[in-house]
C-alpha cells in the first residue's frame, strides 16, 4: 500500500508530492490539473517493469490510434508523457509502499547513437544499429524503463520498421493493478474473466451482495453468453436473468468496481471519474462497497472526482465504517507547479461542516 | 453545506468570525468603512476551531491570493485565555501568530487578533454594542428592566448582555431583530467612539 508518491517530469507534473496515502484515496482538483495524470504516474509505477505499459495510457484517455513515426528528429509516441514535451528530461516516478519499500522508476527517451547501439546489443544483433543508421531519417524509436531501486535494470520498449517490441521481457509486476478509465468501458471479455476468477474461489456473493446496493431485488449473478458475447447476467425475480447493463450504468460500474478490487487482491485499483453513472443518492452505499471491498481484499483504492457530492459521500461513507481509511486529496496549481492538498478526516469534516469548497 | 454554492476564498483578506450576528454586524461595518476587499467566514465558536482553521488554510486559492487574516472573538470571562487559544489554533493549523491581540504577525499571510469587546476587557460583541447606546434615550429603560427583575428576586439570564441586546432592540418598531440584522437596520452608531478600536482593526487586515 503506498504511503507517498513522487513523480518528476511526467504529463503536466515537473514536481508533485503526493503524502498522507490512504487505503482510499479521493483526487478532486480543477480542470486539467493532472488527475488523470497522476492515476497514470500509479499505473506505471504498479506496473514497473513494463514499458508496453505506455502504450496503454493514451487508449485510456480514449486515444485510439496513435501516429507512429521513424527518425531522430520526429516526435516519438511518448512525447506527450514528458513534462512540456521536453524528452530531454527523463521521467522519475518514487512510490513508498509498505509491500515493496521505496522504488524508484525512470522512463527516458533513447535519441543518443551509443544508447541505440547498446540496445540493439541487446537485441542480439536483430537490428544493426551503427552511426550511418541513426543518421538516416528511419531511426527507430526506443523508450527505456530503469527500476533504479536495485542498482539499474532496464526494460526497452522499441518501435521500428518491424513493429513494436520490449526487450527484455519484463518480470511480473510486484502486485496486480486495474485501470478503469473514464471514458473507455472495461470489455467485457475482461469483465466475465474477472467474474470467473471471483466464482473458482467462491467469492462471488461478495459480488451479488455489493451490487444489492443499487438492485435490492438481485438475487443471483451468472455468466450467459450472448452470441459471442459472455455477459454477466442478473436474477431479478423475472422470468429471464437479465444482462447487468440492462440495469442500469450504475449497475455495471459498481460490478467494475467490485469485480477489478476483488481481483486485485493486495494492490491497487485506480478509477478515473467513479462518480459518472451513480445516482447522488446512493453515491455513500456505493464507497461504503468500495471501502468494504478494499478492507476485505486488501487493495489499495485512488479514484478521481469532479463531484462535490460525491466527496461529500465518501467522508459520510468512511464516516460511519469502523475505519477511517480515507482521504481526500485536491490538486492545485499555483504558479508554475501543481500542489497536492491533503485532507485527513478532521480537516474534511470542519471543510464541510464551514460549507468551504474542497475540490 | 450548500452543495449548489460552496464558500469559495475570492478576496485577499479574510475576516474570521463566531457566528451569524457577527456575520451580519461585520458586513455592515466593513461596508461602512467601504473595505471592499475583505471576505467574512463564519468558522463558529466550537472545539474544532483548530480543524476549521486547518480547513480555511487548505481552501482552493487560499496560497494563491490570501494575504491578511483578521480574526475576531469574544472575550467571555477573560480576554488573554481568549487571545491564547486561539493563538494556539493558530498554531495547529500552521498559520502565523501574532505576538499578542492588535498586532501584526511577522510571517504571510498576515494573522491579526481581535478579542471582542475590546483590548483587555472581558465580554462579546453585544457588550461592545451596547457600549455605542449609553446616550440612547431607551438605555435607561432596558437597564430599568433588568433592575426590577434583580429587584423581583429573579434570576438573570447567563448571557446578561444578549438579553440586554435584545431588550434594547425590542425598543425598535420592527420587533424581532436580531444583533446582526439590526446593524443592517443602522440600529448601531457607527459613528460612535466606542467602535473606534474594531474599526481599526478592520483597517489593519
Amino acid at each position: 500500500m503506498y504511503q507517498s508518491f513522487n513523480i518528476s517530469n511526467f504529463r503536466c507534473f515537473k514536481n508533485l508530492n503526493v503524502t498522507n496515502l490512504e487505503r482510499v484515496n479521493l483526487i478532486a482538483g480543477v480542470n486539467n490539473v493532472g488527475k488523470t495524470a497522476l492515476l497514470e504516474a500509479l499505473f506505471l509505477h504498479c506496473g514497473a517493469y513494463n514499458p508496453h505499459l505506455t502504450m496503454n495510457l493514451n487508449a485510456l484517455r480514449g486515444i485510439e490510434s496513435i501516429k507512429v513515426e521513424l527518425g531522430q528528429m520526429i516526435e516519438t509516441p511518448w512525447d506527450s508523457l514528458f513534462y512540456e514535451f521536453d524528452i530531454s528530461k527523463e521521467i522519475q516516478l518514487i512510490g513508498d509502499d509498505k509491500t515493496t519499500g521505496v522504488r524508484k522508476l525512470q522512463l527516458d527517451i533513447i535519441r543518443d547513437v551509443e544508447g541505440l547501439m547498446k540496445v540493439s546489443q541487446l537485441i542480439q544483433h536483430d537490428i544493426n544499429w551503427t552511426k550511418e543508421t541513426s543518421l538516416s531519417l528511419e531511426s527507430p524509436q526506443v523508450l527505456e524503463l530503469s527500476d533504479m531501486s536495485n542498482g539499474q535494470n532496464s526494460y526497452y520498449l522499441i518501435l521500428d520498421h518491424k513493429g513494436i517490441r520490449g526487450v527484455p521481457i519484463p518480470p511480473p509486476p510486484p502486485f496486480p493493478t486495474i485501470y478503469l478509465g473514464s471514458m473507455a468501458r472495461v470489455p467485457l471479455s475482461e469483465e466475465a474473466s474477472r467474474f470467473g476468477k471471483l466464482e473458482l474461489n467462491r467469492q462471488l456473493n461478495v459480488l451479488t451482495n455489493a451490487l444489492k446496493v443499487v438492485e435490492p431485488r438481485l438475487d443471483d449473478l451468472s455468466i450467459i453468453v450472448v452470441g459471442d458475447t459472455p455477459l454477466i447476467h442478473g436474477d431479478i425475480g423475472l422470468e429471464r436473468f437479465v444482462p447487468l447493463q440492462f440495469m442500469g450504468e450504475g449497475m455495471a460500474r459498481l460490478a467494475n468496481f467490485v469485480l477489478a478490487i476483488a481481483n486485485s487482491p493486495d494492490g491497487v485499483v485506480l478509477i478515473d471519474e467513479i462518480e459518472n453513472g451513480f445516482h447522488h443518492s446512493i453515491l455513500t452505499k456505493v464507497w461504503q462497497v468500495i471501502g468494504e471491498m478494499a478492507r476485505k481484499f486488501n487493495t489499495q483504492v485512488f479514484a478521481t472526482t469532479h463531484s462535490l457530492e460525491c466527496i461529500m459521500s465518501a467522508h459520510k461513507a468512511f464516516m460511519e465504517s469502523e475505519h477511517y481509511d480515507f482521504s481526500l486529496h485536491r490538486l492545485e496549481r499555483i504558479n508554475e507547479a501543481i500542489d497536492d492538498v491533503p485532507y485527513d478526516q478532521n480537516a474534511l469534516e470542519a471543510a464541510i461542516e464551514i460549507g468551504l469548497e474542497v475540490r | 453545506m450548500d452543495k449548489d454554492h460552496p464558500i469559495e476564498i475570492i478576496k485577499p483578506n479574510l475576516l474570521l468570525v463566531e457566528g451569524k450576528d457577527d456575520v451580519g454586524f461585520f458586513e455592515v461595518l466593513i461596508k461602512y468603512l467601504d473595505l471592499n476587499d475583505i471576505q467574512i467566514i463564519n468558522v463558529g465558536s466550537t472545539s474544532k476551531y483548530g480543524d476549521r482553521l486547518k480547513a480555511i488554510r487548505n481552501s482552493p486559492n487560499f496560497k494563491k491570493i490570501v494575504i491578511s487574516i483578521g480574526i475576531v472573538r469574544d472575550a467571555d470571562t477573560n480576554s488573554d485565555a481568549a487571545f491564547q487559544s486561539i493563538s494556539g489554533y493558530l498554531r495547529s493549523a500552521k498559520l502565523p501568530v501574532p505576538k499578542k491581540p492588535l498586532k501584526l504577525s511577522k510571517s504571510t499571510p498576515q494573522v491579526t487578533v481581535m478579542i471582542l469587546p475590546k483590548e483587555g476587557e472581558p465580554g462579546m460583541l453585544e457588550d461592545l454594542c451596547l457600549s455605542s447606546i449609553l446616550s440612547d434615550s431607551a438605555f435607561p429603560c432596558m437597564e430599568a428592566y433588568f433592575q426590577c427583575l434583580q429587584e423581583k428576586g429573579l434570576s438573570l439570564p447567563n448571557k446578561i448582555s444578549k438579553a440586554k441586546v435584545q431588550v434594547f432592540l425590542a425598543s425598535r418598531q420592527k420587533v424581532g431583530l436580531s444583533l446582526g440584522v439590526a446593524a443592517k437596520a443602522k440600529l448601531w452608531p457607527f459613528d460612535d467612539n466606542a467602535f473606534d478600536q474594531v474599526k481599526t482593526f478592520l483597517q489593519m487586515i
